[in-house]
């Protein structure tokens, strides 16, 4: 089962639900023998669940994605590719063709489309992805695997790096293991990859104006998407009821409410988990479990 | 010898030349030669998510042109394409009449640009 941690707004608590969440679900399934539980930082621009959850690296390996590249013997300088291209990563000199390979999307069309193949298709380094195995900081560590990319700096789309990284846990872990997503934040293309899939997704907002603002738009999106979603606020006791009042008008369900307390601010501030230490917030994670439990079944 | 302008708005030589280049509203191409001057639209790569900087270029290529003209920027992907394509940039002229930037080009008051603004 995927579960997918989003928002719209960035810092409402999605990589503090998270890693919380996963460690907690560890924690639970101790005793159960197949037990298992994946957590996934597909937040490649800044991952940072691996500030919280520590392990023995398992796996580290390269990711790559491929771009065309210019063959000037083939080339009979027709165009096409230029007129082709989507993304305005080409542009026709007089004698020249120039791929900006950063604004490539790796769609294959100039590639194929060239009359003369004067452009093959080449590999190329975008990231690398870590893999984790018992997260060493946690009492029930064999439970909970930790996976999380990250993008090379100077690559402009974290989309094709999120995507190999779900086909990664895809093909390392079955289906009916429980698997996090950490999410980036905002609507865009990076995190429409990152839920599309999910089985289930949980919005974190903020109970103030700018979080429900962003809210509503993230709504919007995984309605679009066609996605069995639900709300946790966190930090709930700040701001005003407005979320709530969204939620109740639109028949979204709050699975959970973390409450706001200093405390968790300065637990977060040293890279602790919180659930183990702060009962209130541990039985928030009960009820958001409960919730997955009910979809899951 | 063919120029182009960088435009906010399509009116002809009292045209205000644009601070932006890649996402201008459009461009006028001044031909020398012929002494014809031709309103190209960049609206649509205006919008553009990405590369509206490479299509602006492109559109300098295609005009054959030999100088670019623009109010205040260059970035660095136009820069590199233009560059590479030999095609001289000059950014001082500001927010004035495209009549106004040629006859300034013309008495050679602007510095060529040699490398882009990031």
């Amino acid at each position: 089962m995927k579960i997918a941690i989003a928002s719209g707004k960035g810092g409402t608590g999605k990589t503090t639900l998270s890693t919380n969440l996963a460690a907690y679900i560890s924690e639970t399934i101790s005793n159960d023998s197949n037990g298992q539980v994946v957590l996934v930082d597909l937040d490649v621009e800044e991952p940072n669940s691996g500030l919280f959850i520590k392990g023995d690296i398992l796996k580290d390996e390269y990711k790559y994605r491929a771009t065309p590249v210019w063959d000037s013997n083939k080339c009979t300088l027709c165009g096409e590719c230029k007129t082709i291209c989507n993304f305005n990563a080409i542009a026709q000199l007089p004698n020249t063709i120039l791929i900006f390979s950063e604004l490539c999307h790796s769609c294959f069309a100039c590639s194929e489309l060239c009359p003369e193949q004067a452009l093959p298709m080449v590999d190329k380094r975008m990231g690398v992805l870590k893999h984790y195995q018992q997260a060493g900081n946690l009492p029930n560590n064999d439970k909970l695997t930790f996976i999380e990319s990250r993008l090379d700096i100077g690559e402009i789309s974290a989309v094709p790096l999120i995507k190999q990284t779900i086909e990664y846990v895809e093909d390392n872990f079955s289906d009916e293991i429980i698997k996090i997503f950490d999410s980036p934040p905002g609507t865009s293309c990076p995190v429409i990859e990152t839920i599309k899939d999910a089985d289930f997704v949980i919005l974190v907002t903020e109970p103030t104006p700018f979080g429900l603002h962003d809210l509503k738009l993230a709504v919007e999106t995984v309605k679009e998407l066609g996605r069995e979603f639900a709300i946790v606020i966190n930090r709930y006791g700040i701001g005003d009821n407005g979320v709530e009042q969204y939620c109740l008008e639109n028949n979204i369900q709050i699975i959970g409410k973390i409450p706001n307390m200093r405390q968790a601010a300065s637990l977060y501030s040293q890279g602790e988990l919180l659930y183990d230490k702060i009962p209130a917030i541990k039985e928030q994670l009960v009820l958001i479990y409960q919730a997955i439990n009910r979809i899951n079944r | 010898m063919n120029i182009i302008f960088a435009v906010q708005n399509n009116d002809g030589w009292d045209s205000i030349i644009s601070l932006k280049y890649g996402r201008a509203k459009g461009f006028f191409c001044y031909s020398q030669e012929t002494d014809e001057l031709t309103y190209y639209s960049n609206e649509e790569n205006q919008n553009a998510g990405h590369g509206a900087g490479i299509n602006a270029a492109q559109i300098a290529i295609n005009q054959k042109a030999s100088v670019v003209i623009t109010g205040g920027s260059m970035g660095p992907k136009a820069f590199e394409v233009l560059n590479k394509a030999n095609i001289k940039m000059f950014t001082q002229a500001g927010e004035v009449s495209v009549l106004v930037a040629y006859s300034n080009f013309k008495d050679n008051k602007y510095n060529q640009v040699l490398a882009s603004d990031k």
